[in-house]
């Protein structure tokens, strides 16, 4: 059995998941994300609309909260990467950094949104720019998803045990996820079309990309984990058994 | 032939390079450190082409510029700072994988394991201000050129501001490598290393004044400000490559072949002999 630690961990995830699926239902511009191409007008005017007002700013507290709640979880993979047979922790640790930057970003874009509705009177200039801001933050940065799932990729691939930590389809998932995300960047540039920051694309996808790595990813470990504390309980036994000889 | 004699046999000789490169994946033990190590140089190379061939956001603009001035700025490298920065956003991940090998031989180093996990802390959490907030200034920039004088105004200096005034991360990422470096008794990393990070990390505080002066050498793109923290950098950015890459070779020569989980859980395969 895994440990009640590991275990509470791991069900932070739905946890956080759930929380996330309602923020994205509260806050109006998740349903309906905002054009680029917007004036600054209408934009201030999104903010200054009572209910929209009401459902970002309570919206946007909530994803505060929690913006950052999948660590624990990406702590776990970081562990169970550990268990891996490689030669050194290279690759975990690269996993654990790209992924606390990752979810750095994500707290950073909520404050982005949380300081937009706390003065929607402003000049519409300064919030249309700071609304910028917020969906560049919330979009652009794959390449840290890329990274975390890239060396994840590399870890279950050179696993090589006669049982791995993760089944090595789980590797190329987690390259197909990065190659997915990659055209998000383009948001940078576009104003329009699927990569724009409201595009098929650069939105839905990437969410939708995010979310299956999220449940795919929660099931690996789920049952990876039953795995990892066997072996960890077979070390222990064998470090008694040695003991036992000596 | 056993994993271990295949290893110490090498490549068969004659192979074509994708061969070679073939038998290192299914057969080089240090495998993870060189993918790792290699990504280094991928990224720097790009992220020099971003800045100073493709966005020449480097070196950058005077503070003192007016609204006129910073748009004619905009005009002249708009299309430069959107291909530019499109592949500055795809590879802004991998030094997350840097950490990682820096950490790896930190933790192989006397000092303690905390120093490893410091740095991922300090450096995961650096790369964000550091680096990829800079870029979202000159993106935003180039994306409205037309915006509102104010709002331009704060986006540049917001972008000028970041890159080059982010300091704190730095000299404490610094701080950990050379208390780390010369603490070690493993000589994981050469002590001179260790020195070369204390002038690193005093240009950390010698752009400081950046963030006060909009004239003169304590500018963001002062003499003092940027250039003298420019050919340090840039010079401890060399040897930073070169002292990975000697460092790898030294531990590989004491890393046990890979193993089965079950006794693969104590990974600190460096012992000082």
């Amino acid at each position: 059995m895994a440990s009640t630690g590991q275990r509470i961990c791991l069900w932070t995830a739905p946890v956080v998941g759930a929380i996330w699926v309602v923020c994205f239902f509260l806050f109006p511009g998740f349903t309906a994300p905002l054009s680029p191409t917007l004036p600054a007008k209408v934009v201030a005017a999104f903010y200054a609309d009572p209910d929209n007002l009401a459902r970002t700013r309570y919206g946007m507290i909530l994803f505060n909260w929690f913006g950052i709640g999948f660590l624990p979880f990406y702590a776990l993979i970081t562990v169970q990467m550990e268990r891996m047979a490689h030669n050194t922790e290279v690759l975990a640790y690269g996993f654990l950094a790209t992924a606390t930057s990752a979810a750095a970003l994500i707290s950073i874009t909520i404050l982005f949104f949380q300081v937009a509705a706390f003065r929607p009177d402003r000049d519409p200039a300064i919030v249309q720019m700071i609304n910028d801001m917020a969906w560049m933050t919330f979009t652009v940065p794959v390449s840290f998803l890329m990274a975390q799932a890239g060396v994840l990729a590399l870890a279950i691939f050179l696993d090589r045990q006669p049982r791995p930590i993760y089944p090595r389809w789980i590797g190329y998932f987690n390259l197909l996820v990065a190659a997915l995300l990659a055209p998000c960047v383009l948001a940078s540039v576009e104003l329009t079309g699927p990569f724009a920051w409201d595009g098929t694309w650069s939105y839905w996808v990437r969410i939708g990309v995010y979310a299956a790595w999220t449940i795919v990813m929660f099931v690996a470990v789920m049952r990876a984990m039953g795995r990892t504390a066997e072996t960890v309980i077979s070390a222990d036994s064998k470090l008694a058994l040695r003991a036992g000889e000596a | 032939m056993s994993e271990d004699a295949a290893m110490i046999a090498g490549p068969p000789p004659g192979g074509t390079f994708p061969a070679r490169l073939a038998w290192r994946w299914r057969h080089h033990h240090q495998i993870e450190l060189w993918i790792v190590w290699w990504s280094m140089p991928v990224f720097y190379v790009i992220f020099s082409i971003t800045y100073f061939v493709l966005a020449r956001t480097m070196p950058p603009p005077p503070p003192h510029w007016n609204v006129a001035e910073i748009r004619e700025w905009i005009a002249l490298r708009h299309n430069g700072i959107d291909i530019g920065y499109i592949l500055f956003y795809l590879t802004i991940g991998l030094p997350g994988w840097h950490i990682g090998l820096i950490a790896t031989l930190l933790k192989r180093m006397s000092a303690s394991p905390a120093y490893a996990y410091a740095y991922i802390g300090t450096m995961a959490a650096g790369t964000v201000p550091g680096a990829l907030l800079n870029g979202f200034g000159y993106s935003l920039l180039a994306l409205r050129p037309e915006r509102d004088p104010a709002a331009l105004a704060f986006l540049y200096e917001f972008a000028n501001l970041t890159f080059v005034g982010t300091m704190g991360v730095f000299f404490v990422a610094s701080f950990i490598l050379v208390v780390a470096i010369l603490l070690d008794r493993n000589n994981i990393l050469p002590r001179w290393f260790g020195f070369a990070c204390i002038w690193n990390l005093t240009t950390e505080f010698t752009v400081a004044p950046a963030w006060i002066f909009r004239h003169g050498p304590m500018t963001w793109t002062g003499g003092i400000s940027f250039y003298w923290n420019m050919v340090v950098y840039g010079t401890w950015q060399i040897m930073y490559f070169v002292v990975f890459y000697k460092a790898i070779n030294k531990i590989a020569s004491n890393l046990p072949r890979p193993q089965a989980s079950a006794e693969s859980v104590p990974l600190n395969a460096f012992s000082p002999s």
